[in-house]
């Protein structure tokens, strides 16, 4: 489950905090590091961007934590900030350079459903556990997995997020499970019965 | 009659999915078995192990988070909160992981060039045992920690660029003798004594600079 249902600090700590106590920022960062940083490395798939993304969003939340008026949203108020930096980074030219060439996919990213790797995952009876395959779709597809299945985001909500359709979450999400499936080997899946397309029809 | 694997995504989801597609999973076995899957895929997403940051990234944080309140919202209670993140920051900054030992300048006699007046109280004292390198250490910390902070105001105060001017030049020139001591001859001492004058100066101009960025706009 998503590491910031349990990000719940004491509203003492808070208010402390929101005065400036430094002390009280860092109980604050000890409640969420883990959560911000899981997700960074899940989405990013890099333990040094992990650690600008933790920074990054411990600086926004330390300059504007007076801005947060219900104590009780605090851990999905840093999420929503934690999030933003995740996608923002995605988005970024840096993070275009840093990946491997490959086919654009329709986002502009980069994917590497071509890879060796990739092709190599999708060999028939070819297995891997589910932490690498999760690793090895593009950045949109494993992005719209996370927020989605782990993160608790609707599609219309990864939409906005993404600057997208609730649509575009909802296809991207049936196309990162039909990778999955790929890559994991699943045997269970019968392809007769489920096409691509929506060819729904009485 | 099939169902795609959106559909199937959104009956695990608990979505609005047409009634033939419910009808079709109940009487289908392999669109089932998918369904099954979907549900043990997300759940072993959700049980991925978490991963734990470096113990250390905090103090970087606190650093780089000292910064002005806004124009709109100075007070002289949320300055005073800056200022004790900001000593906070600097106690912080001693508390770092040490660097390695900088290579020693070698001992040897010093000219006969007195050294400057400081225009500000000394935090290191004269007596204070610290080493060459203990101190080399707080100038390079007192260095990060003000590349840490943000840039300050256009429009200063003639007294107060004087002055980060003065102490500027004081470094400089401090930072000139340590270059000349690698050809001069200079006793520990007078190693010491340089660095520790390095040392009062830069934490005279990080407190100035600091100043400067509480003070409320023109």
């Amino acid at each position: 489950m998503s590491g910031f249902a349990d990000c719940k600090p004491d509203a003492a700590i808070i208010r402390r905090a929101r005065r400036g106590d430094m002390k009280a920022h860092e109980v604050l960062y000890r409640s969420y590091r883990v959560a911000v940083y899981t997700l960074a490395c899940r989405m990013l798939q890099n333990a040094a961007t992990a650690d600008e993304i933790l920074q990054e969003t411990s600086i926004e939340v330390i300059r504007k934590l007076r801005t947060v008026r219900d104590d009780g949203a605090f851990g999905g108020w840093v999420k929503r900030i934690a999030v933003n930096k995740c996608l923002g980074h995605l988005r970024s030219g840096w993070h275009r350079l840093a990946t491997r060439p490959g086919k654009d996919d329709e986002t502009g990213t980069i994917v590497l459903d071509g890879s060796d790797e990739g092709r190599e995952a999708a060999r028939p009876g070819g297995e891997m556990d589910l932490e690498r395959a999760l690793g090895l779709l593009s950045p949109a597809a494993r992005s719209v997995v996370w927020l989605h299945d782990v993160e608790g985001y609707t599609h219309a909500e990864i939409g906005e997020l993404m600057g997208k359709t609730a649509s575009f979450s909802k296809s991207r999400l049936a196309r990162a499970h039909r990778r999955l499936r790929e890559m994991l080997g699943d045997e269970n899946g019968d392809e007769s019965c489920m096409p691509r397309s929506n060819s729904y029809s009485a | 009659m099939h169902a795609t694997i959106e559909q199937l995504l959104g009956l695990r989801d608990g979505e609005a999915t047409p009634a033939e597609v419910h009808d079709h999973v109940e009487g289908c076995d392999a669109c089932r078995r998918e369904l099954v899957r979907l549900v043990r895929v997300r759940d072993e997403l959700r049980s991925l192990p978490p991963v734990e940051p470096g113990q250390t990234l905090w103090e970087s944080i606190a650093v780089a988070s000292v910064g002005r309140p806004s124009p709109s919202r100075f007070s002289w209670g949320s300055a005073v909160g800056v200022a004790a993140s900001f000593v906070l920051a600097l106690v912080l900054i001693t508390r770092l992981t040490p660097e390695p030992e900088a290579p020693a300048v070698p001992a040897s006699r010093m000219s006969a060039t007195p050294a400057p007046a400081a225009n500000v109280s000394e935090v290191v004292p004269a007596n204070d045992a610290a080493t060459v390198a203990e101190l080399q250490l707080r100038s390079r910390r007192l260095e990060t920690l003000r590349r840490a902070m943000p840039a300050g105001p256009e429009v200063v105060r003639a007294s107060t660029a004087g002055t980060i001017a003065d102490l500027q030049d004081q470094i400089a020139f401090v930072d000139m003798r340590l270059n000349a001591s690698q050809d001069e001859a200079l006793t520990l001492a007078q190693q010491r004594a340089l660095w520790r004058e390095r040392v009062n100066l830069m934490q005279s101009l990080v407190r100035v600079e600091y100043a400067r960025l509480q003070s409320p706009r023109y």
